[in-house]
């Protein structure tokens, strides 16, 4: 006579359409000519932490604020060139983050501000984190961007929280725009390094 | 993270600061005994597990076998449940003891700079009492990495050197020969002479600990009293390596005898392998331009509307929702879907609000998302456009969002025209399947395997044809008779027979069908094959308001018992059950269940259930039913209770997905108190949609 019962379907097996995985839609919108067309709408995106370095396209554009999505799928907004949000990230993502006081010490030349991120936990409640950074000017940098190189004004922003402490760079054109930056995500991400192609 | 020290820190160290606070310093170093809960080496201590750890123990010394699961219930509480193999103990030569056990322990307070922690336990006070016994115990970590314990205990651990209870001195025995064991024995816990027992813990090393007990446990005895292990001396040492932290492996020597080893496993629902999973992104939202000119002068054109619904359905599928019905009008939609792909509602209307505000003119400004399941609306959400498109990347846009939602139940039918499904009506799938079947006599385990094909069938919305077919191709067949019973019918120990004779079987055919009565009810009817055992109708009504942590349901079943072979046949067996259930879920994640009513036996009783329930999907819990069949008829273990374990699939392994893994381990499985089994009983499923649910999960809406 049995005590206890145990069933299992873990198995994966065959069988119809499973619509809860979806379709994998193949982006065709990366190749050469469509960046030499309009090189503006593509920026080039690195994380070394998880072996990527591939190209991203403006996915939704509305004004100071723009969406790219990678050729690997995962997103990135960014408010004037400072890192918002990520989505789809093969690690922690940031749900939604902001800067105050981060463009003034860049048009400034230096300055303070602070750092608000946001991520999910493994709860699935958002978990709020603060930073203090200090923003110093590091002189002027020829940049590789990839298919050419620039000159830009370096600036390295330094923010320090309860755990954590990271450091960020950007590089601004003439005109005082973010043409290249390294900005930290998340302990599993590291850094998302983006520039302008 | 926090919990990876095995050192005792109770000082605040650098590294500390770099730890999430919330592990206070008698959580981390937490090794498990042979018996599988946190402590020395057959001996308890006043030390818990994180909260919400779970850990399988498998422990082993000549004579015995301890197989325990160890669940943290609350910071203070924990729960055990053991099922061991005693080589011997009947002293007729007839092999091994199966014994069944379960642990309490509850720890008093927190461990300050100058008092130790304090517990006090209950070990197996519901079997049949082999391992039973209780104490109190003190621990005090002492240093970075040495950490004593002492305690006082009775029953099995004031069996050595045990000197007189003044106040109870005696101990009736919590079993006696004959009985069906499993219940409160009151009348003995902390009675009875009492002994001391104590021990001492270092941490050598970050993943090695070394132990060392004086045991009061001289209770290795068979039946008649003799000696079932050579007791030499009251010390044990052990060695605990984590070469992981999921991990641990200890070796340790016995009374001066014996060398034991032990396993364990250990997971914690509340740290997930991937925080946030490993979803696709999601289509961000599309602001309108500043130019509103366009859409003032927008107008609602029938070949508009079914132009929009094609494209929200084809621009659905990408994000795994099932547009189900719309109603467009000049400044507002509605929209039912299914969501296919996440385990939270909350994260299905994220994506489709998000898919919206690309698809919809401009002018509409409300959007309101009737999520459904099973063919059933679960509630109604309302967003103001205007706030998608200012909080999506926004700090605080989480909370805001759900501040400025309006939420409530799903709205009428009336106005919503139906659009065409996505998913054929007709799927199928062919796969394996594994049943595992515990303790069943004389054997630990048996496994079953075969292939499983099944098929489903969406006649139309909310009413579905389904059915599963099973070939077992490894079964460990055995020589069972069919039981009868002339006092009690025989629901559930012929259990063996059926899986036997199923070859192969029809698991299940059923014709289910769902549907909303009015606002707050919500109906089921499911007639067919309904299970392994039994099939007949069951019919099912549940009252749950959208904004209420309590809901009321009623079930009624008319069922038959099936033939053995699973095929399309009944035996003579037939019966009326059902119950009334009352369901609260707390706002710590317990949720409370409570059936009343007619089990399969035709016996009359309730059933408690206790679910710790994390927002993540864990489920934990634990059960007991107790009906007017007296102890004596049911048999060995008095009556039914048990475990329930549900995991959810997109914790293990990070990618979205619906589906759980989960089992209810019953202590034993016999005819009193015996449930059917009905899939797709309606709380479940209506819940997803409630206020609770959604806003516990409300993270994952810009997920």
């Amino acid at each position: 006579m049995q005590a206890a019962v145990y069933t299992s379907s873990i198995f994966l097996g065959a069988g119809s359409t499973p619509y809860e995985t979806g379709p994998t839609v193949s982006d065709n919108s990366f190749t050469a000519e469509a960046v030499q067309a309009s090189p503006e709408n593509f920026q080039l995106f690195t994380i070394n932490a998880l072996g990527i370095a591939e190209l991203a396209r403006v996915l939704a554009d509305n004004g100071e604020s723009k969406t790219w999505i990678s050729q690997s799928g995962f997103t990135a907004s960014f408010d004037n060139g400072i890192l918002v949000a990520t989505r789809g990230l093969v690690g922690e993502d940031i749900m939604a983050a902001s800067s105050p006081g981060l463009l003034q010490s860049l048009q400034a030349g230096g300055g303070t501000s602070s750092r608000i991120i946001e991520k999910l936990d493994s709860l699935n409640k958002i978990e709020r984190m603060t930073f203090s950074c200090t923003v110093v000017a590091a002189g002027t940098e020829t940049i590789n961007l990839g298919v050419r190189e620039a000159t830009g004004r370096r600036f390295n922003e330094n923010c320090r929280g309860e755990t954590l402490i990271f450091d960020n760079i950007y590089w601004l054109d003439a005109s005082g725009a973010i043409i290249a930056s390294r900005q930290y995500v998340s302990p599993t991400v590291a850094y998302l390094r983006s520039n302008r192609v | 993270m926090a919990e990876r020290s095995t050192r005792f820190c109770t000082a605040v160290s650098a590294i500390a600061l770099f730890v999430a606070s919330s592990a206070a310093a008698d959580d981390r170093g937490v090794t498990y005994t042979l018996y599988g809960t946190p402590g020395l080496i057959e001996m308890p201590t006043a030390i818990s597990a994180a909260d919400a750890e779970i850990a399988g123990t498998l422990s082993y010394f000549p004579g015995q076998v301890r197989t325990t699961f160890t669940f943290q219930i609350s910071p203070n509480l924990s729960g055990s449940f053991r099922y061991s193999a005693v080589q011997d103990y009947t002293g007729d030569g007839e092999g091994s003891y199966f014994d069944r056990s379960f642990d309490l322990r509850y720890r008093i307070n927190d461990e300050t700079n100058w008092i130790p922690a304090f517990a006090v336990g209950l070990q197996d006070f519901l079997g049949t009492g082999l391992f039973s016994a209780e104490y109190v115990v003190a621990t005090k970590t002492l240093t970075d990495s040495i950490r004593v314990s002492a305690g006082l205990g009775w029953g099995r651990l004031g069996s050595y050197n045990a000197f007189y209870n003044p106040v109870f001195p005696n101990r009736p025995p919590v079993f006696n020969p004959g009985d069906t064991g499993g219940t409160l024995a009151f009348k003995s816990y902390f009675r009875g002479d009492m002994a001391f027992f104590g021990g001492i813990e270092w941490a050598a090393a970050d993943n090695f600990t070394l132990k060392a007990e004086y045991s009061s446990d001289d209770s290795y005895k068979d039946l008649y009293g003799n000696d079932l292990i050579e007791r030499n001396s009251p010390l044990n040492f052990g060695l605990v390596y984590e070469p992981t932290e999921a991990f641990q492996i200890g070796l340790s020597y016995l009374y001066g005898s014996e060398l034991a080893l032990t396993g364990t496993v250990r997971v914690n629902p509340l740290t997930a392998p991937f925080p946030g999973g490993l979803d696709s992104s999601p289509p961000p939202v599309v602001i309108r331009s500043s130019d509103t000119a366009a859409a003032r002068t927008w107008e609602m054109q029938a070949n508009t509307e079914s132009a929009i619904a094609m494209n929200v359905r084809e621009a659905f599928i990408a994000e795994g929702l099932e547009l189900n019905s719309i109603e467009i009008s000049d400044v507002e939609v509605r929209v039912r879907y299914t969501n296919l792909r996440y385990r939270t509602e909350s994260q299905g209307l994220g994506r489709a609000a998000r898919v919206l505000t690309a698809e919809l003119p401009a002018s509409i400004e409300i959007i309101t998302l009737e999520p459904m399941q099973l063919g059933i609306p679960l509630s109604g959400i309302s967003f103001n456009r205007t706030d998608l498109e200012t909080l999506e990347n926004s700090v605080g846009g989480s909370e805001e969002i759900l501040a400025r939602a309006q939420m409530g139940s799903a709205g009428a039918e009336d106005g919503l025209i139906e659009v065409d499904p996505v998913r054929d009506a007709f799927s199928w799938g062919i796969a394996p399947y594994m049943q595992l079947i515990f303790f069943n006599g004389s054997e630990p385990l048996q496994a079953t395997l075969g292939v499983e094909a099944s098929a489903s069938y969406v006649l139309r919305p909310g009413l579905f044809l389904t059915g599963a077919i099973r070939q077992p191709i490894y079964l460990k067949l055995d020589d069972d008779e069919i039981i009868y019973d002339p006092d009690l019918p025989v629901v559930r120990r012929n259990s063996a027979i059926y899986s036997r004779e199923g070859m192969p079987a029809i698991n299940y055919l059923t014709l289910a069908s769902y549907g909303r009565l009015s606002t707050n009810v919500y109906t089921r009817i499911t007639a067919g094959y309904l299970e392994e055992m039994f099939g007949g109708i069951s019919a099912e009504v549940l009252y749950q308001p959208f904004d209420t942590r309590w809901a009321l349901g009623a079930e009624l079943n008319y069922v038959g018992q099936r033939d053995f072979n699973q095929l399309f046949g009944f035996q003579d067996y037939r019966v009326a059950m059902g119950h009334g259930s009352l369901y609260y879920s707390f706002e710590n994640d317990y949720v409370l269940q409570l059936d009343v009513g007619r089990y399969l036996a035709g016996d009359w009783g309730a059933t408690f259930t206790f679910n710790r329930e994390f927002d993540n999907g864990w489920q934990v819990g634990a059960y007991f039913t107790l009906t007017d069949v007296p102890f004596d008829e049911y048999g060995e273990g008095s009556f039914d209770k048990g475990i329930i374990v549900e995991i959810p699939i997109d914790f293990i392994f990070g990618q979205p997905n619906r589906r759980t893994v989960g089992t209810t381990l019953r202590s034993l499985n016999r005819d009193g108190g015996a449930q059917l089994y009905v899939d797709g009983r309606l709380y479940d499923v209506v819940r997803e949609g409630n206020l609770v649910e959604l806003t516990d999960a409300w993270g994952r809406f810009w997920r």
